[in-house]
């Protein structure tokens, strides 16, 4: 038997008002498939009639409205870059459409690897700086030691030494004793991009300052990659040879020389051997940083000739003014040397 | 069964409606419902915008019963809304919108109590399922009306404060030191009585969930 109720008891039961009686001729009713339309439309009526609260329908409306005008155009986005992927010349119009999230990523990404590259120097190597007046050793991972004179600076790589080549920067001055490796890789030291040497296992010392490149060996040999006019040129030398790179950027070798005078700065000691106070003050001011006048360029040609040992400037200063008799002033913060 | 005297108003239709006409929706209903049909042919967005108009505020009014929460509410609804025209469900309804919608809310909102205040969730075999094959089931309607009528309930039998406070934080949507200092309490008794109210709920309902549970099983079977 077809059993109906009435909205009114309907409502009641939506409002809780109705007893167990009536609630179980409701939900039979509801139950009953041919009725669920009208009780939706029932429901409608009531939640019309009796609302619980009055929302903000424009605002709602407003805010789906932008949601869903969003959500289409990003379909179509995918889409369209779908249908366009391959077509390369609309490929203008496909990059606009690209959204702003996918540039973010890419600028980011960009940013990323320009730092990587920027810092790839301080990334990939290690530097020992010296301080003027400071010597320091310092040991490689191969087992070789390079003392590095005052002022300079190498750059050792920091994830040690890969592939066929031991490659290091040097700025400044060292003497290298490189222990030969059982496969024989190569040493380079690096001092420019022109200039370069390499060693198998050796001791040599390597000058490179804005006033020139020497390079000195002691033992073993060594041979030296340079370019001149970009052409690519090598030295090979042997013990007891200095060279050095000359103002037209070819290298020039003294052969047979004292080895002892090559990097007495080890052990703190300055070897001269008719050097010109020129080149003695130059050196000073390498060394320790100490910037040194004179009031007469001709003391600049008298030369000197002694083995002196010494751990700062004003000690070396002052023995050379007392052998060439000059007196030396402090004049701010550099150095006046003036003829007696 | 009731006193009509009491609501004059509701008792128009009469206590004896007549099966042929129940089972039908009003003459009105049926020409807006062309009406709608017709223009979410030719404009869907229009067809939208105006369904929204009709339906938002009742729909919301009756989530509301569930979550008791404005803007829940709120939410459940336009999430319903713009699902039913992402998926272009409007191209292919079979019922009624009216049933349609109703249909819809009520599921999400069962959906989201559960989720909400279901204690074990392993088995979420409900939001698995579109709404239409949910649907099918004759009883689901029922377990919606038991559901709000039940929160309704046990918000009612909960004691008067704890009640206050609980209808301003969820259902105004307060901040606990806004209602702190509305009703002059410590925030930390605003707390206490937030945790007992769903303390209450939950258990409340749990029984709900069981019963459901059960029969999604069994329809699955």
């Amino acid at each position: 038997m077809e059993r109906t109720i009435s909205k009114y008891t309907l409502f009641e039961y939506l409002a809780g008002r109705a007893n167990p009686l009536e609630r179980q001729l409701v939900e039979d009713w509801i139950v009953r498939k041919q009725n669920a339309e009208t009780f939706h439309q029932w429901l409608l009526e009531y939640e019309t009639k009796c609302p619980q609260f009055a929302p903000d329908q424009d605002a709602a409306l407003e805010n789906l409205l932008l949601r869903l005008n969003s959500t289409m155009e990003e379909a179509e986005e995918v889409e369209e870059g779908r249908k366009e992927e391959g077509d390369e010349e609309r490929s203008p119009s496909w990059f606009g459409r690209r959204s702003s999230r996918f540039w973010m990523a890419a600028a980011s990404v960009t940013l990323l690897v320009g730092c990587g590259w920027w810092f790839r120097e301080p990334l990939q190597y290690k530097s020992y700086q010296t301080a003027y007046g400071q010597t320091t050793d310092v040991y490689l991972e191969d087992g070789s030691r390079v003392a590095l004179n005052s002022n300079s600076k190498l750059k050792v790589p920091r994830l040690g030494f890969w592939g066929d080549v031991r490659e290091v920067k040097l700025e400044g001055e060292a003497e290298f004793s490189v222990s030969h490796t059982i496969d024989h890789k190569r040493f380079v030291v690096k001092t420019s991009e022109e200039f370069q040497v390499e060693v198998l296992g050796t001791t040599f010392s390597v000058f490179a300052r804005p006033r020139g490149t020497k390079v000195a060996l002691k033992s073993g040999s060594v041979r030296i990659d340079y370019s001149q006019n970009n052409q690519r040129r090598e030295v090979m030398m042997e013990p007891g040879d200095l060279a050095f790179l000359d103002h037209e950027g070819a290298v020039q070798l003294e052969r047979k020389q004292d080895v002892k005078t090559f990097a007495p700065w080890t052990e703190q000691r300055y070897v001269f051997n008719g050097t010109p106070v020129k080149e003695i003050l130059a050196m000073i001011e390498e060394n320790f940083g100490q910037k040194v006048t004179l009031s007469d360029s001709n003391i600049a040609q008298r030369s000197i000739t002694g083995n002196f040992k010494t751990k700062n400037a004003e000690e070396l200063l002052k023995t050379i003014s007392e052998v060439l008799d000059l007196r030396v002033e402090q004049n701010g913060a550099s150095i006046l040397l003036t003829n007696n | 069964m009731h006193d009509p005297l009491l609501n004059p108003e509701t008792k128009r239709p009469g206590p004896f409606v007549s099966p042929v006409h129940e089972g039908k929706a009003p003459v009105s209903e049926i020409d807006s419902a062309t009406f709608l049909k017709a223009t979410f042919e030719q404009n869907p967005g229009k067809g939208l915008e105006l369904l929204f108009k009709r339906y938002y505020n009742p729909l919301c009014s009756h989530a509301v019963r569930f979550v008791y929460s404005k803007q829940i509410a709120e939410d459940l609804v336009s999430e319903v809304f713009f699902q039913f025209y992402r998926t272009k469900a409007y191209e292919n309804i079979t019922s009624s919108y009216t049933s349609y919608l109703f249909r819809s809310v009520r599921n999400e909102c069962y959906t989201y109590m559960r989720r909400e205040f279901g204690k074990t969730d392993s088995l979420e075999l409900n939001e698995e399922h579109p709404i239409s094959t949910y649907h099918q089931q004759p009883d689901a309607e029922i377990h919606y009306n038991n559901l709000f009528l039940k929160v309704n309930e046990v918000i009612a039998r909960l004691p008067m404060q704890c009640q206050k406070v609980f209808l301003l934080s969820r259902f105004e949507n307060k901040k606990y030191h806004e209602i702190a200092d509305e009703l002059h309490i410590s925030p930390k008794t605003v707390e206490v009585h937030i945790s007992k109210a769903l303390k209450h709920l939950r258990s409340a309902l749990h029984g709900e969930w069981m019963i459901s549970l059960c029969l999604t099983i069994l329809s699955i079977l």
